[in-house]
């Protein structure tokens, strides 16, 4: 199934530009996991959406904000990290953090007490799966020419199909 | 090379932009803690240390108060801030009046002569007190 990669209106700023991940059908995993935080953890969602929101506006993806290294294999999907909250650590949010002004929001979850690591529990797997694939396969076109990123950094240009 | 842009490219979502209004009266407030660990990151790092090397500055045990301060989410008390400050020479916190909201009193020797001379901001007038009484300084050129 083809997956592009879309400019979100909403929190890109002067910053950073926020992307999100998109098939056919229009699904994409951010939307996903906002929709499954639901009542309980409605707060932590808004937060997660204010920190995003800061992040395009007032001070870019700065790696700090985020746990680095989300990958399963060194050199593999390095670019991928989770956004989570402060101090309960009950969510995770993977996102492809290209650099400090281009950050691209994927999808997560709750992550039990009693889970170690994402690979543990099946939602958080298949969401860090997922963006370690998209890290990837950015990587390549990026490699290739067919994807590259703006004079100022700030975007990217050429076909954002990343997946035919 | 690609070097086509796709500004038609933009995404839109009423559900996700509903949420962004109702988080909306927190922004400032998040903001504010976002940047605030950004100007800590930004000097940390200006200085060449890392995480490692600003926790022992600081006499911290645990990295993970530092991660903690570092994700843009910290509730910092003054004192900590104030530390901070100070390791990193930065200003984190302004508790000085402002110059405008201060009367100031100096003594000053003239030619042998003790004088006060007293300042006025706000009436942006300098007074000598000599022997009681109080005279408008007048500049001379």
């Amino acid at each position: 199934m083809a997956v592009r990669l879309k400019k979100f209106g909403d929190f890109s700023g002067k910053k950073a530009t926020i992307y999100v991940v998109l098939n056919e059908l229009g699904e994409n995993p951010f939307r996903e996991f906002a929709v499954s935080c639901g009542k309980d953890y409605e707060d932590k969602l808004l937060n997660f959406i204010g920190r995003i929101k800061s992040i395009g506006t007032q001070v870019g993806a700065i790696e700090d904000y985020f746990k680095l290294h989300e990958n399963e294999r060194k050199g593999v999907g390095d670019n991928v990290c989770a956004l989570y909250d402060v101090p309960d650590k009950e969510m995770r949010l993977y996102c492809v953090r290209i650099s400090e002004q281009i950050l691209i929001l994927g999808g997560g979850g709750p992550k039990p007490e009693h889970i170690r690591a994402w690979q543990d529990c099946p939602i958080l797997s298949k969401a860090a799966r997922y963006m370690i694939s998209i890290s990837e396969t950015i990587k390549t076109r990026l490699q290739t020419g067919t994807l590259a990123i703006s004079d100022n950094g700030m975007e990217f240009t050429g076909d954002l199909v990343i997946i035919k | 090379m690609a070097k086509k842009k796709h500004d038609e490219d933009v995404y839109q979502d009423d559900f996700l932009s509903s949420l962004l209004e109702a988080s909306a009266p927190f922004q400032e407030e998040v903001d504010f803690k976002m940047k605030l660990a950004a100007k800590i990151i930004k000097a940390v790092r200006s200085k060449g240390w890392n995480n490692t090397v600003f926790a022992e500055k600081m006499e911290i045990a645990s990295l993970s108060i530092i991660t903690k301060w570092f994700s843009g989410t910290h509730n910092f008390e003054s004192t900590t801030l104030n530390k901070i400050q100070n390791v990193l020479g930065i200003r984190l916190i302004d508790v000085e009046m402002p110059l405008a909201a201060t009367n100031m009193t100096m003594q000053v020797i003239l030619g042998g002569q003790r004088e006060y001379k007293e300042y006025d901001e706000l009436a942006q007038n300098t007074y000598i007190l000599i022997g009681g009484y109080k005279t408008k300084a007048v500049a001379q050129c």
